[in-house]
């Protein structure tokens, strides 16, 4: 199971996002739901990208295929590089034909995300018909060698099924057989396994290694489970508010988190044998996005809060190499060795 | 619906419509002919002559059996016309989105705050002649299809929000095969219970119509209406029987449309007006 997470194999980044922003015009005021976000992902490297509930993960995941529902909108001076286009700027009907194609997405509820009055092989044979000359036939062939490939026993029949008719954890499979089946260079994965029971889940993430094994494929792998990350991804971004807060190799962000906000994801992860009655949260909640705090963000949340918190955002710092962190305290880490001497804890 | 009411009443519609249909066949008369069938005009009913005969000494029978079919073709045509300009506008609408959506839906209001019937009543005092069958088809066709674009683009609207269709976008699929593929499929059983209960109401239309005077050639229900009405104190049933046609193929409409409506997704469509 515990394979170790696939290095890079190449330093060109694949994919580089930079000061990604997209906003949404609410009636309560313009929401930044991504707000400056700038990271790479090299080819055939798993980055996962955590963070809670609204704090723009998705989006970010939508933005980068332009897919973001209106009113949402890509500001000016976002970029996202593929491969040497912009994709935040290319003429649409050229970003349709990488879609699916040369960079793929699957979808967090296998249960919506495919139309239940397609069968299923005709849903995976479609991303054959749109992006190649395959006949109908072929595309079929194609669909059923796939639906083979990502583990649905008697694939023939199971092709000419409706959705409605395959159980959750095959839906996802199928969905998966959607993403991949044209080797795309990049897939996103966009909570791939949240609505899926757990021995599910764990067959979904084998599955996944296997294929990105296989192809060879760059693996964006969006989720709040830091478990899937843990297993999953060999570099990690976290989240919050709309900002990156921190990125770092996975076993560095376990081992030293830099900022309080991933610290407090990390200890709010249950264990065995963990001697405290309460389970562990870091308390209260995202803000709203048409709202951010002035300053750093996190800061109503943070137990290490300062005045210079509130006054000034902090901006991404290097902690080692490799490992950046949005927060004041790499510069004053005297503060946070005082507060956990005397409250030993981030969490309430 | 009852399934054995859903049956009886669908076999009630299937007799009608081979009726309707074979009425050249079934027609014990020329429903035209100017041939005497009796030799005395305006007849009552009576055996050889089940609704009578008209003071031209036709046979009401076979001109109710005609006209039923007359106002069945204008009714499915009209009604063929106002889903393929409803569905098109709908599905422009919603697709487009934003401003271009705003304003049509702004023009779809002005259309519909027009009454109809009143526009339909200008139409036929403005023109010399009555109407020919394809005019009065394109006239009904052309006032009649902004509830369908209504309905139609707030359910497009809907459909545009569902996961599969950012799925559909994900894997490469262009706005016109998510439109043929993926949302289509989705609006057919609206459509359909739409016509079922759209011929009933064109029927009726077109009967109103044709009583005022719309229509010159192949007599429709509302025709005959017309001609037997002048006598309805003495000879009347030249009126009752093409009325009772009427009725027969408004309530099978309704039935159906009902019953259909039940088989697919009840739950999603019973919230849709019926009239």
């Amino acid at each position: 199971m515990n394979s170790i997470p696939a290095t890079p194999t190449e330093s060109k980044p694949l994919l580089s996002v930079s000061s990604l922003r997209v906003y949404f015009n609410t009636p309560e005021g313009i929401a930044r739901a991504v707000d400056g976000v700038s990271f790479t992902v090299s080819a055939g490297e798993t980055v996962g990208l955590v963070g809670e509930s609204g704090c723009g993960k998705s989006v970010t995941a939508l933005s980068l295929l332009r897919l973001v529902p209106p009113p949402g909108r890509i500001e000016s001076g976002s970029s996202i590089k593929f491969d040497g286009q912009d994709l935040a700027t290319i003429p649409t009907e050229e970003l349709r034909q990488m879609r699916g194609n040369r960079l793929a997405m699957i979808f967090q509820e296998p249960m919506t995300a495919l139309n239940p009055v397609l069968t299923v092989g005709d849903q995976v044979a479609e991303v054959v018909r749109v992006h190649t000359k395959a006949s109908r036939r072929e595309a079929w062939d194609r669909a059923v060698k796939m639906l083979a490939q990502v583990g649905i026993p008697d694939p023939v029949e199971r092709a000419k099924q409706y959705p409605h008719e395959l159980s959750g954890g095959m839906r996802q499979r199928v969905m998966i057989a959607m993403a991949l089946i044209l080797e795309p260079q990049l897939v996103i994965a966009d909570e791939p396994t949240t609505a899926l029971d757990v021995t599910i889940q764990a067959q979904i993430l084998e599955l996944l290694r296997e294929l990105r094994d296989r192809t060879g494929m760059a693996l964006l792998l969006i989720t709040h489970d830091l478990g899937v990350v843990a297993e999953m991804a060999s570099r990690v971004i976290v989240m919050y508010a709309g900002e990156i807060v921190e990125e770092a190799p996975v076993y560095a962000l376990f081992e030293s988190p830099a900022h309080p906000y991933t610290e407090g994801l990390l200890a709010a992860i249950p264990r065995m044998g963990q001697d405290s009655n309460r389970l562990k949260t870091i308390r209260g909640t995202v803000p709203p996005p048409t709202a951010w705090p002035s300053g750093c963000r996190f800061r109503d949340r943070c137990p290490y809060a300062f005045d210079r918190c509130s006054k000034e955002s902090p901006v991404l710092l290097e902690v080692t190499s490799g490992h950046r962190a949005r927060c004041h305290l790499i510069e004053e880490p005297e503060r946070r060795a005082r507060i956990a001497d005397t409250n030993a804890s981030v969490l309430s | 619906m009852k399934d054995a009411q859903t049956r009886r009443v669908l076999g009630l519609l299937v007799m009608f419509v081979l009726l309707v249909l074979g009425a050249p066949y079934f027609s014990p008369y020329n429903p035209d002919g100017d041939t005497t069938v009796s030799g005395t005009p305006s007849q009552p009913p009576s055996l050889a002559h089940p609704m009578g005969t008209d003071r031209t000494d036709r046979d009401l029978f076979s001109r109710v059996l005609r006209g039923s079919q007359t106002s069945v073709i204008i009714g499915v045509s009209a009604v063929a016309l106002m889903l393929v300009l409803g569905t098109s506008f709908g599905i422009v609408a919603a697709m487009s989105g934003g401003h271009i959506d705003t304003v049509l839906m702004r023009v779809l209001d002005i259309c519909m705050s027009i009454p109809r019937f009143l526009v339909l009543l200008a139409a036929i005092s403005i023109a010399d002649t009555a109407y020919s069958l394809p005019q009065i088809i394109l006239l009904i066709g052309l006032t009649g299809w902004f509830d369908t674009a209504r309905i139609i683009r707030g359910e497009v609207s809907a459909l545009l929000t569902r996961d599969w269709v950012f799925a559909a976008r994900a894997s490469g699929s262009g706005t016109l095969r998510i439109v043929t593929h993926h949302i289509f499929p989705h609006l057919v059983p609206i459509l359909v219970v739409m016509a079922t209960f759209g011929i009933g109401r064109t029927v009726v239309l077109e009967a109103g119509l044709s009583f005022l005077g719309a229509l010159s050639s192949g007599a429709s229900l509302g025709h005959l209406l017309h001609e037997g009405f002048s006598a309805l104190g003495n000879r009347w049933w030249l009126t009752i029987f093409p009325g009772l046609a009427i009725v027969l193929i408004v309530l099978a409409c309704n039935a159906l449309g009902d019953a259909l409506r039940d088989v697919f997704a009840p739950e999603q469509v019973h919230a849709w007006p019926t009239t």
